[in-house]
């Protein structure tokens, strides 16, 4: 079997609590064949409680080291010193939830999101951007990640939660102008996902399933099909896409495959 | 000189006896809301109809009002390049028409197609006129689409309609990041216009009231009551339009 590592996964969720606790996932992991997942605590979206959450996170990671890497979140009113203390306790990451609060502006990216991208970059992080969710972002899809990379050039920045498959054209041709970026695909129509696969190429992918919202065999199955290898080879290179994203790198460009 | 860039015109009506897309009623509505002139373009073409019906009652429309309307032609990329080709022809070239207008969304093709409208960008620069594209619809009417153009045609003269509608953000980042690309502020609210001359400068802004969809009053207002100079005001409610169109208002100005 496969051995996955899956980029998104929650430790409770407001419509799935059941099927988000630590048990299940660790069931369902083992199911799909993830063997290792970055963990956030979704269920701070409802409860509004990020610091809980992000307890919750950091004791399941330290129970389950071989299993989970923590992910934090973080109210965006209340961002610093939180991101600060979360990177201390081992935090391997700040996912950016733009569809929680009204909170996303202009003003807003700049004054908050910037200096956690500067954070994490200093720390040889990344940045986890999470997208559209069944409605778009308000102001539009792309320019969040935009200003950001204008801020900070060198940034390792991941696009999430991209669900809309209307969004896709804006993502490809942003693809196309950051070149850096790296993007975590999900479950897509299977045309759609093929063309993302072709013209994103592999070095840039991530797996996410955010597991419990969709079925990772069928996230897992749907690229097998876009990228036409067989799963092992396609879960080696995708587990060796993720590890670069742990350390704060960019994606391999095709014309050097050896680097880093 | 107030110039509203975005006004329609149609011989349809939702209902019998509407008067609010005759030509005549559209000027009336301009006269109430002190606009001069307005950049017209036919809304036939939105209904499935072919476009040259429809750039011909655009015609009848400036010619009844040569002073107060400037005519925009409807091209419709998917009905082919050649087709295009002898309708920018008759309207700009024979006619006089100072822009092109595309609706990717009702028309259903992706504006950064090659295939299909690469060629039409290039029919605007050979005619060096500004291609006005409607925006607020994904996957096919986007501004971040409309950026991938700019890019590949940095001489084109790009105006984002309705300033990317909900994707407002998106539109001011590719103002931003693009010289020969303009704003169409129609349809927005105070908080959009106000962040785009923050983030964009009144020099791209274009006043437009997607007139009679809406009324010339909306916008014109919110131009008027924000807290740009006098002169940014004039730039967003005519100057920057004339210039673009290259009236000869602009010239004297």
């Amino acid at each position: 079997m496969e051995r996955w590592t899956d980029t998104s996964v929650c430790l409770g969720h407001p419509e799935w609590p059941l099927q988000a606790e630590a048990g299940a996932l660790l069931n369902a992991m083992d199911g799909a064949g993830i063997g290792e997942a970055w963990i956030f605590g979704y269920d701070a979206v409802a409860t509004h409680a990020f610091a809980q959450s992000n307890e919750n996170v950091r004791r399941l990671a330290a129970q389950h080291p071989d299993r989970f890497v923590p992910i934090g979140l973080v109210n965006p009113f209340h961002a610093f010193p939180a991101v600060d203390e979360l990177l201390d306790q081992g935090f391997k990451s700040i996912k950016i939830l733009t569809g929680w609060g009204n909170w996303l502006t202009i003003g807003n990216v700049r004054r908050v999101v910037v200096p956690i991208a500067r954070t994490l970059q200093q720390r040889s992080l990344h940045l986890s951007i999470a997208l559209e969710g069944n409605v778009p972002v308000t102001g539009g899809s792309t320019f969040l990640p935009v200003i950001v990379r204008e801020a900070c050039p060198e940034a390792c920045i991941v696009l999430d939660h991209c669900w809309l498959p209307s969004a896709w054209e804006d993502y490809l041709a942003l693809a196309q102008d950051d070149r850096d970026l790296w993007f975590a695909l999900h479950s897509l129509p299977q045309a759609l996902l093929t063309r993302v696969v072709r013209e994103l190429g592999l070095e840039r992918i991530v797996l996410a399933s955010w597991l419990p919202e969709t079925d990772p065999d069928l996230v897992y199955g749907q690229l097998r099909r876009a990228a036409g290898i067989g799963g092992d080879e396609l879960a080696a290179i995708l587990r060796d896409n993720a590890a670069r994203v742990l350390r704060g790198q960019q994606p391999r460009r095709p014309a050097d495959p050896k680097k880093g | 000189m107030i110039i509203d860039d975005h006004v329609h015109v149609h011989e349809w009506s939702f209902q019998a006896g509407d008067r609010e897309f005759e030509v005549d009623y559209v000027v009336e509505l301009m006269d109430e809301w002190g606009v001069d002139m307005a950049v017209i373009m036919d809304s036939l073409a939105y209904i499935g109809l072919d476009q040259r019906a429809s750039n011909d009652h655009t015609r009848d429309a400036v010619n009844a009002y040569p002073d107060r309307l400037i005519g925009f032609a409807n091209l419709k990329p998917p009905q082919g390049i050649a087709a295009c080709r002898d309708e920018a022809a008759r309207t700009v070239g024979d006619w006089g028409f100072r822009g092109i207008k595309l609706h990717p969304q009702v028309d259903r093709y992706p504006l950064n197609d090659r295939a299909l409208v690469y060629p039409v960008i290039e029919l605007a620069l050979e005619y060096d006129v500004p291609v006005w594209v409607h925006t607020g619809h994904q996957p096919n009417a986007t501004p971040t689409l409309m950026g991938t153009l700019a890019r590949d045609f940095p001489e084109a003269k790009l105006i984002i309609g309705h300033m990317g509608s909900g994707m407002f953000y998106d539109a001011m980042w590719v103002a931003k990041r693009h010289r020969n690309v303009y704003l169409d502020i129609s349809l927005q609210g105070g908080h959009a216009f106000g962040a785009a001359c923050e983030e964009v400068g009144a020099g791209k802004l274009l006043y437009g009231s997607d007139a009679p969809y809406a009324s010339p009053g909306s916008m014109k207002r919110v131009v008027e009551e924000s807290a740009l100079s006098a002169a940014d005001k004039a730039l967003v409610l005519g100057g920057n339009a004339a210039r673009l169109l290259k009236l000869a208002v602009a010239e004297a100005a």
